[in-house]
This record gives C-alpha cells, structure tokens and sequence, in this order.
C-alpha cells in the first residue's frame, strides 16, 4: 500500500483546472459546510476565495483557538552538516556551490545546544545535506544519542531514509521527521533536483508510507512555495495528508509552506505567490482540518509572522541559524537560506504574549519517547 | 458547581467542576480562572510541565493549597507506556491519583477502550487512585468500575469540539447503574452549553 496509485489517479493539469474552474458558489459551499473535503478545499485554495478572504480568516483563527487554545509551539532548528551530494536548484548547500563544508561533532553539537537550552528551547529540529558517507545513518544516530538527553523533543529534516533506518532511529529518540515533497510536478523536480540521490521523485514520494510504517509519531509535510503552480502543489500536499491520516493513524501530521527564499546561486521563483496568496492558504488548510499543525519559520518577514500568528498557525521557530555551527561554533559560516525575521526566541515570545498567545517551550517529554523503545 | 459534597476514592470536593490547564493565553490568567472557578481538582499534562525545573512556569502557578494536581498520561498510547508514564508522574508530583488517557490516535484524541480497561486493572494493582477518559460506553464503564477505578470520565463529545453533550443518552445509562462518581469529560464547550438534567446535578459529577 503506498500513496503512489491515488496521486497517479490525479493527473496534474487536471487537478490545475478543476481548482481554476471554482467559482465563488463553489467557495460559499465551502466556507458553509460542516466537514470540509478536498474538493471544498479546492474552491478555498482557488482565485474565486480571493474575495472572501476576511471571512476565512475568522474562521480560521476560531477553529484553531478552540482546538489548540492560547497557545503557540515554538521550536528552533539546529543544522548539523551543510555537506551535500545532491544538486537543488533552489539551495545554497547544492553541490554545486563552492562553499566551505562543516560537519559538526558531537562536542560541536553539545555547544550549540547549551546556547538553545539557554534560550528555553525543548523543542529541536536537526537539519543536515544529503551526504552517506558524512551524515548518514549512523551520524544521525549519533546525534540523536548525543542531544536527546538534553532537550524533551526532537525532529529532524534530513535526507529520506529507508523504513529499517527510521526504525533504528525512533527509539534513539526521534519523535518527528519532516520530509517535504519540494513539488508534486514530476517534470519540474527533475529540473529541479538534476543530481544526487534527490533526483528520485518516487523515493521521496513515498517517504511518508516508510515513516508511517515505522511508526513515527509526528510527520511534517509540505511543498516549497515557488516552484511551480502553489495551489495546484498544495492541493496534492492536502491530498497526501488525507491518505496518510486515514492509513497511518496514529501518526500526527504537520504542515509547512515555505516560499522560496534567496540562496547563493539559485534561480529565482517561477511563481511569486503574495502575503495574501500564502493567508489564503494557511486558513485554508485550517478550514480543510481542526486538527493539523500548521508551522511558520523565519523565512517570513516579522510583520507576516506577528499577523498569521492569529490565524491558523500553531508552531513557530524563533532566532533560527541555517548555518552548521551558526549558534556557537561557526556564527559567520554561510547560511542554507537568508531567515527573513531575525528576532530572538526572547522577542518572539514577548510579541506572543502581547497578541494574548502563550509561547509554549515543552509539549512532549522525553520520558515519552523512552517508551518507544 | 457547588451542590453536595462530590467523594471520590474518600475525599470530598466541594466543587464538582475539573478544570485543564492546556489552553489558557497565559499561566497567570489560567491561575486567576482556576481560582475564580471554584475547582479543587485540576488536570495536568506531564509533558507540558518540566518536573525538574523548580521554577516550572505552570506548576508555579498551580501552587495553592486548595488546588490538587491530577496528572494525566496524556501522549501515551499503549497500556504498558500509560502504567510507566503513571509511575513517573506519581514520583514527580506526588500523587497517586491519575487521570488515565490512552489515546493512540492524536488526531481526535478518542481513548482507546482496550488499552484503558488493560492498564487500569494494572493501575489499582499498584495503588493509584484512577480516573479513566473513556467513551461514553455503559459496559466500559461497569468493567472498570469492576477493576477497581474511584470515577469514570466518558466523554461528551470529541476533545476541543465544544459540543456539549452528544453522548447524553449514553451518559444517562452510566449514570443510572454507576456506583462510582461520573465525571463527564471533554467535548462540552463553553458555559452556553445546555445544563444537564437536574436529576444529574445533586449525586454525580459532570
Ligand atoms: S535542499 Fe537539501 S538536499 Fe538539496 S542541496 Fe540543499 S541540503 Fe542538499
């Protein structure tokens, strides 16, 4: 059983035009129906919402305070290797950039956490490049061994793993891995992706069956805003979500949405997608389900972020570093991509609770992931 | 709600209200609404606090006296991981009670019967007072009443959907065979909610 048969039983131009064909009826359906479907979310996610955007809005900010009260995640990422073999048109960690490569170690790893710990943070993403010989399996394992001790959750955003991988993993303390489609549009991921491991669309396609077979507890999907069409992308992101809540149910999902950002030597966005294009679409995936994570990171500018704090999301990273050692070890070294809101996580939460949010530093605990052994 | 005494497990509650601690905009506001309402009994998840930071931003604000503290197993999903996480929450709050959740699928949140009714057994076995979330499921609740269980919490309506009750035909069956406390958990929104039936308000919980 995988995802494969229904995303094939979509063909993109197909779904493209059933999302451009909605009308504003087609929306009013929507916004007035009880449970939400995918087709509902096409009229949400298409130009005929445009105008009902305010209405959406509230809706969306209701749905998300009922379910997830005052509260707001945040959490903060740690990148650990910018090495890379793969060549990502979009990235400034491709092979292809002639950048200085750093990998960190264990004692790098633990001095960079003491500066997060020190800024509250339980909640830790750890991100590295696409390179086996450097940051494979058995690094991973490493660092999950090494920081887990220290914080009550982490996740990880790396290179997509075989099933038996992620199983050897989960008990060394990963709680969530987010594993992003980048596009569903199989002709331009190969444009995108020309080299490396990467360039196989259906290994990463099927990313989240291997995850949900292992038994992970948190997903995160999502696609990367610029590539191609972003409703059509987001569409099938939605798509999968409905397949993998129905078929890994214990598995809890989140939702990303990040818009491309300027990297070193990447191409510019094919499709500009506005403020209230990316509104639109958070409140969107909100209407379509109470009860996913909708997350944010620094890529957005602070005056967005202090807005859609209100309206859907339900996690944010604060005072984030895309560099390997960019906290401690190496502040000055290049960065995967310009962060657009350098606040501090101290900053973040203050603007929170002003908005009458609290900022939530721990929502999992250790002892937890423990019992996954 | 203040009408006759509520015992559970030999302790008497003035006030029949439960309160959460999850969803308020701050913990000082949280403090000031536990202590406005009334309630003696309020629920904490163990992964939102940090037990070993003295300085824990909600525990520090849960510390009066007339507030006791019922930890739940909230983030478990199996019997085995609700009697280990009990255990750990009984050394660092130190309580014996326990709000027992066991909800493997996090979308919902919905209890998984079979697992409960598993890990309540074993629960009393090693002396924690229990107060399992289940469905509003009338054999449920007389099996776990047999196990040994001081009240029942079905629920009303899913977690955070602010129903009130859906299940009522179902909790109006509990209630009438119960011969423990019937605490009516989740799902019941905010205070516009219909109040229950009278006959419910002067010998059971909601
Ligand atoms: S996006 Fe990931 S896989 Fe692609 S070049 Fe950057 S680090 Fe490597």
């Amino acid at each position: 059983m995988s995802f494969r048969p229904i995303f094939e039983s979509h063909p993109w131009d197909d779904v493209k035009a059933s999302i451009y064909a909605k009308t504003g009826a087609d929306v009013e359906r929507a916004l007035a129906a009880p449970r939400r479907t995918l087709d509902d979310f096409r009229a949400l996610i298409s130009p005929a919402a445009a105008p009902y955007l305010e209405q959406m809005a509230q809706l969306s900010q209701q749905r998300t305070r009922q379910r997830f009260g005052h509260t707001v995640q945040l959490y903060v990422p740690l990148y650990l290797s910018n090495e890379c073999q793969n060549i990502c048109t979009y990235c400034g960690f491709s092979l292809d950039n002639k950048i200085a490569r750093r990998t960190l170690s264990s004692v790098e790893m633990l001095a960079e956490a003491a500066v997060l710990k020190g800024w509250g943070y339980e909640h830790v993403l750890l991100v590295t490049g696409e390179a086996n010989q450097t940051v494979g399996v058995d690094y991973l394992e490493k660092a999950l061994r090494t920081l887990r001790p220290h914080f009550a959750h982490l996740s990880m955003e790396v290179q997509p793993l075989d099933q038996e991988d992620y199983e050897r993993l989960i008990p060394e303390g990963l709680n969530t891995v987010l594993v992003y489609q980048e596009t569903y549009h199989q002709d331009d991921y190969k444009k995108h992706h020309p080299k490396g491991k990467k360039s196989n669309f259906h290994y990463r396609l099927d990313t989240p069956d291997r995850l949900g077979r292992a038994g992970i507890h948190k997903m995160g999907l999502g696609v990367l805003i610029g590539l191609e069409d972003w409703r059509t992308d987001c569409f099938y992101a939605a798509l999968h979500l409905d397949y993998l809540e129905r078929t890994y149910w214990q598995t809890k999902y989140s939702l990303s949405f990040p818009r491309l950002r300027p990297a070193e030597g990447m191409l510019q966005p094919k499709v500009e997608m506005s403020d209230r294009e990316l509104v639109q679409l958070i409140c969107a995936y909100r209407l379509l389900s109470d009860e996913v994570e909708l997350s944010l990171s620094t890529r957005e500018n602070p005056t967005f972020r202090d807005h859609v704090v209100q309206l859907g999301i339900t996690s944010l990273s604060a005072g984030s570093k895309t560099n390997p050692g960019g906290y401690a070890v190496a502040p000055e070294s290049l960065e995967q991509f310009e962060i657009s809101d350098e606040r501090s996580p101290a900053a973040i939460a203050a603007m929170l609770r002003r908005q009458g949010l609290e900022p939530v530093w721990k929502d999992w605990d250790a002892t937890l992931t423990a019992l996954a052994r | 709600m203040k009408t006759q005494p509520l015992v559970i497990a030999g302790r008497t509650f003035a006030s029949r209200l439960f309160t959460g601690t999850g969803k308020f905009s701050s913990s000082a506001l949280m403090e000031e609404a536990l202590l406005a309402s009334g309630s003696e009994l309020v629920t904490v998840a163990l992964k939102r606090v940090n037990v070993a930071d003295a300085d824990d931003d909600i525990l520090r604000h849960l510390g009066h006296p007339q507030f006791s503290l019922l930890p739940n197993t909230s983030g478990v999903r199996t019997a085995k991981e609700a009697v280990f996480a009990a255990q750990l929450a009984r050394e660092a709050l130190e309580t014996n009670w326990l709000k027992l959740e066991i909800h493997p699928d996090p979308k919902y949140l919905l209890p998984d019967p079979v697992e409960t009714l598993r890990a309540a057994e074993e629960l009393v076995k090693l002396g924690f007072v229990v107060l399992p979330y289940v469905h509003a499921d009338p054999v449920l609740c007389k099996r776990l009443e047999e196990a040994g269980v001081a009240a029942v919490m079905p629920l009303g309506a899913p977690i955070g959907s602010n129903k009130g009750l859906l299940t009522r035909e179902f909790l109006e069956i509990i209630i009438g065979q119960s011969r423990v406390p019937v605490v009516v958990d989740a799902g019941l929104g905010a205070p516009r909610t219909p109040p229950p039936p009278s006959k419910w308000a002067p010998t059971r919980c909601w």
